[in-house]
């Protein structure tokens, strides 16, 4: 039992490390491709200057909303998924 | 210097390949001869090449277990041992638990020369006669003849997804380097 536990934890602790990464990853791709939509909109005002990181701000605050970003919850479902079908795979065939 | 990294690089691949060798399934086509169980002496040398001690099989005092055994024949006339423990919820993860019935599935499938029942038995782990080491059978399935070599799907399908996972970290590292955590320390 003392393992099953041990095996949750250091489980969970691997997902949570493996979605914080995701999601650091995601977020900056977004941001990337925001601040190129502001430099095609506004070629007269090159570089990283306030109104485009205020763009870039704003245009982020729905991210956690996004499809993507809740399919990223499924990094907390698919590792388990695959332990439960070794399961039975290994113990039931 | 350059020669140094190419001989870590070259190494470390060696390293990652006998690892995965070790610890993904192999599937054989063998012929079951027998199955036992003996007192087998769980040394350090050999150790890790053994399940992890409290996931099923009790060590006495002197450091001995009482191991089950399974001990086939391959088409070509050559034999080969497996050892059938149970990996429990640790190293390596096939989470296996089942052993007893693997026996006496293995038992009941036993045959002879005259009459021979072919089956493909998927193991982990490599067969060191100096060491005493053998591979771990996880499953049994019954084959038509000597001949059959079914695919090994989960071997494939893990090398895949590690592959993916290597391939998604490379590029995490890529966007790192291009933007740094930029988007988190930002004050205006």
């Amino acid at each position: 039992m003392a393992a099953f536990i041990r095996l949750i934890l250091f489980l969970l602790i691997a997902e949570a490390l493996f979605y914080l990464l995701l999601r650091v990853y995601l977020r900056s791709l977004r941001r990337e491709r925001l601040e190129e939509t502001w430099d095609q909109r506004h070629p007269a005002m090159p570089g990283n200057t306030p109104a485009r990181r205020e763009f870039v701000r704003r245009s982020m605050i729905g991210f956690d909303k996004t499809l993507k970003s809740r399919l990223l919850l499924l990094v907390f479902v698919l590792p388990n998924l695959a332990i439960m079908g070794i399961i039975y795979w290994v113990n039931w065939q | 210097m350059h020669y140094l990294k190419v001989a870590v690089g070259v190494l470390f691949g060696i390293a990652v390949f006998l690892f995965l060798d070790y610890a993904l399934p192999s599937k054989n086509t063998v012929r079951i001869t027998n199955t036992y169980n003996r007192l087998t002496s769980v040394t350090p040398s050999n150790a890790i090449f053994y399940a992890s001690d409290n996931t099923g099989t009790v060590e006495n005092a002197q450091g001995q277990r009482d191991v089950r055994f399974i001990e086939t024949v391959r088409p070509n006339g050559k034999v080969f041992v497996y050892r059938n423990e149970d990996t429990g919820w640790i190293w390596p993860p096939y989470f296996k638990y089942d052993s007893a019935n693997l026996q006496a599935e293995a038992t009941n499938l036993q045959s002879g020369r005259d009459n021979p029942q072919w089956v493909s038995v998927t193991a982990y782990g490599w067969r060191m006669a100096w060491l005493s080491t053998y591979p771990n059978a996880v499953s049994i399935d019954t084959l038509a003849g000597p001949d059959e070599r079914p695919r090994n799907w989960a071997a494939s399908i893990v090398c895949i997804v590690l592959l993916a996972l290597l391939a998604l970290f490379w590029r995490m590292w890529a966007q790192f380097q291009e933007r740094g955590l930029s988007g988190w320390r930002r004050k205006p």
